[in-house]
């Protein structure tokens, strides 16, 4: 199909789409007016039974931590798929240089330095973030995404990370592992000392607004924090030894 | 501020569609991908947003006060992670597909070889 035939079969439909999204957008409450119950509900429970302060943690690991255990193993096959993906053509090219090697003429003295400066804080906001998962806003999602920032911010920095091409970073593959079974087990922890798979009650309340309540939600939220960041790690890196490999037939 | 608010989440979704259709480069192809799926944050938190409601971080504010609804907050980490997922694997296939036909532009690669 030409381009431009191709440009008015969508122009078309999408003028079809606009209208339908006008069509349902006007029957939903206004804009400020929500009136669901289950939100309500929720949030009225999240302190007095789990002893959360954080009602959007509540919910992912307490109310729809089934769910957030499937979102857990996406972010898992996705790792896994990407390896899968970036390793099939890894055949050639033997040996990868460690990054410093490759990296270090082509980033500023700036950028390593910024880099360096930011590790340490990087990896501080990123355990504060999971450990108040279940008061503050925040979680192992959000602190898991910026733990894996310190990896990054490690390599801009000029730390060397050597990919040797037949191992995989071993690092980041243990982490996600680790995370992602941690997690099942935290799920059986509460089918066998509560009863219900994922129930979050068996590792006590604690006192609202403490570091250590909240039952099991806390210890999700860790091991969701190893589980992204090792998933995040092994996906950034095998990017970057791509780019390495790109760099050193060029 | 109805209209803005679902307006703003039809907006993403049709312009990010606009933007892959016309797009000449893969990596742009999977930018414009996760612009429509930002339309559904916008609109999955603009159906939890109640007028005068609170964050739902209950730590600071007083009991009873109505905060906006958590679940549709929940559902949107959800989407943001998949959203992040799905990004991951376009883009690997992207590379893949670099390798292959030596080019990013998605009409180039119309000739199917083996």
């Amino acid at each position: 199909m030409s381009r431009g035939a191709r440009f008015v079969l969508f122009g078309v439909s999408a003028a079809g789409l606009a209208a339908l999204l006008g069509w349902a957008f006007a029957g939903l409450p206004d804009f400020g007016a929500y009136a669901g119950r289950y939100g309500r509900i929720v949030a009225q429970l999240a302190e007095p039974d789990r002893a959360t302060t954080n009602a959007v943690t509540f919910t992912a690991f307490d109310v729809r931590a089934i769910d957030t255990l499937v979102e857990e193993f996406i972010v898992f096959a996705s790792a896994i798929a990407a390896v899968a993906l970036l390793r099939h053509q890894r055949d050639e090219p033997e040996h990868a240089e460690d990054t410093d090697t490759l990296l270090r003429p082509r980033t500023s003295p700036a950028l390593r330095l910024v880099g360096a400066a930011l590790a340490g804080p990087t990896v501080v906001i990123a355990l504060d973030l999971i450990a108040h998962g279940h008061l503050t806003p925040g979680g192992g999602f959000q602190g898991g995404i910026v733990l894996a920032a310190t990896a990054v911010v490690v390599v801009a920095a000029g730390g060397r990370v050597r990919l040797p091409p037949d191992k995989p970073p071993l690092l980041g593959e243990m982490m996600h592992g680790a995370g992602a079974a941690g997690f099942v087990l935290l799920g059986l922890g509460g089918l066998i000392f509560s009863g219900a798979f994922l129930s979050t009650t068996f590792a006590g309340h604690g006192t609202t607004g403490a570091l250590l309540s909240g039952g099991a939600i806390p210890l999700l939220n860790v091991a969701t924090g190893f589980e992204v960041a090792g998933a995040v790690i092994v996906i950034l890196g095998e990017f970057l030894e791509q780019e390495m490999l790109a760099m050193e037939e060029s | 501020m109805t209209a803005l608010a679902y307006g703003v989440a039809a907006w993403l979704l049709l312009i990010g569609l606009v933007g892959i259709v016309r797009s000449r480069n893969l990596i742009g192809v999977v930018i414009c991908l996760s612009v429509v799926q930002s339309s559904t944050y916008v609109l999955l938190l603009a159906i939890g947003y109640r007028s005068g409601a609170k964050a739902p971080i209950l730590a600071d504010i007083a009991g009873g006060t109505p905060v906006v609804d958590p679940v549709v907050q929940a559902l949107t980490l959800t989407d943001v992670v998949v959203e992040a997922t799905v990004t991951a694997l376009l883009l690997a296939l992207a590379v893949q597909a670099h390798k292959r036909f030596g080019t990013l532009d998605p009409d180039a690669m119309t000739e199917m070889r083996g």
